[in-house]
């Protein structure tokens, strides 16, 4: 079962990569995301452009694999569940499925 | 010739966009693409010179619909509000072969990133053009260069279904620094299999 903390620490990763990808374009405007799971990532007030949300997917996918996780977070069973609306809700999703 | 999608539609590029589009390209959002026109004459000049034509290139300006969802049930939207569509990018398919049945999606880009947070644009936007490639035009591939600095985009289009085919090495200078061109690629079973089941699954994730 793979823990709370670790995927914690995956998710905040992903979103350090979105913020290392809006400093790579000179973005100084824009508002890095802040080290949390409180970032709303889908729906009304998202955080997050779908590109960041591809991003933000993938590093997570890839960092699940290298820990022994195979999961695809846009699967039939994730739409299902719509987990994506914030950090939180992601990380209950994912320990949910990794159970 | 509209691509009518549910939250997106893509309508020819035409010289009354010039301003709007040069200054996209002008955006730090751009800043990994190929360096486009300097000025709006300039870019006006190049919308000029490209063709609309399903044999060889169509270029197109992403227009977010309508939200009947954000409004308050019972809602009554003026008839003058929803006939201004608001422009949020751009998306092309150039090099279109018909010979070769390949052609490659490019100048793909959110100009009003803050318009669209939230909404599957990008989605939709490239499901529209992906449909057009390979129902209507009947393609067989498509495929295309990315600046390798641009890891963002490139992320984008392997989730998407593209694969990594090559690279070039160093083969643009981009803002003084050197980077290669990674070069992917969908064929139309990779495209039916892959990539329209992620992108009907994507566009219902935003919602």
């Amino acid at each position: 079962m793979i823990s709370d903390t670790l995927v914690t620490e995956i998710i905040l990763q992903a979103f350090d990569e979105v913020n290392q990808g809006r400093t790579r374009v000179r973005r100084p405007e824009a508002t890095l995301l802040p080290e949390s799971l409180d970032v709303t990532l889908s729906g009304d007030g998202a955080e997050v452009d779908s590109q960041e949300f591809i991003t933000i997917m993938t590093v997570i996918e890839e960092c699940l694999e290298a820990e022994g996780y195979d999961l695809d977070l846009t699967d039939d069973a994730a739409t299902a569940a719509v987990p994506w609306e914030t950090g939180e809700t992601l990380l209950a999703y994912i320990c949910e499925r990794l159970a | 010739m509209l691509l009518q999608g549910k939250y997106v539609t893509l309508r020819p590029l035409t010289v009354d966009d010039a301003e709007i589009t040069q200054r996209w390209r002008m955006s730090g959002r751009a800043f990994l693409l190929n360096k486009g026109a300097q000025s709006v004459e300039e870019q006006a000049a190049w919308i000029a010179s490209r063709p609309f034509d399903p044999t060889r290139e169509m270029n197109f300006v992403m227009e977010l619909s309508p939200r009947p969802s954000a409004m308050p049930t019972g809602a009554v939207v003026p008839e003058e509000l929803r006939r201004v569509p608001q422009p949020v990018g751009m998306i092309s398919l150039v090099d279109i072969d018909t010979t070769h049945r390949r052609a490659e999606p490019a100048h793909f880009l959110i100009g009003e990133p803050e318009a669209v947070n939230g909404l599957p644009v990008a989605y939709e936007a490239c499901k529209l053009i992906y449909e057009f490639a390979f129902d209507t035009l009947g393609l067989h591939r498509l495929y295309g260069p990315i600046a390798s600095g641009n890891k963002g985009m490139l992320a984008f289009h392997k989730y998407l279904g593209f694969t990594v085919e090559g690279r070039q090495r160093e083969h643009y200078l981009l803002n003084g620094e050197r980077h290669d061109a990674v070069m992917i690629g969908m064929l139309e079973d990779e495209y039916r299999t892959i990539a329209l089941p992620k992108l009907n699954r994507l566009i219902g994730v935003e919602k």
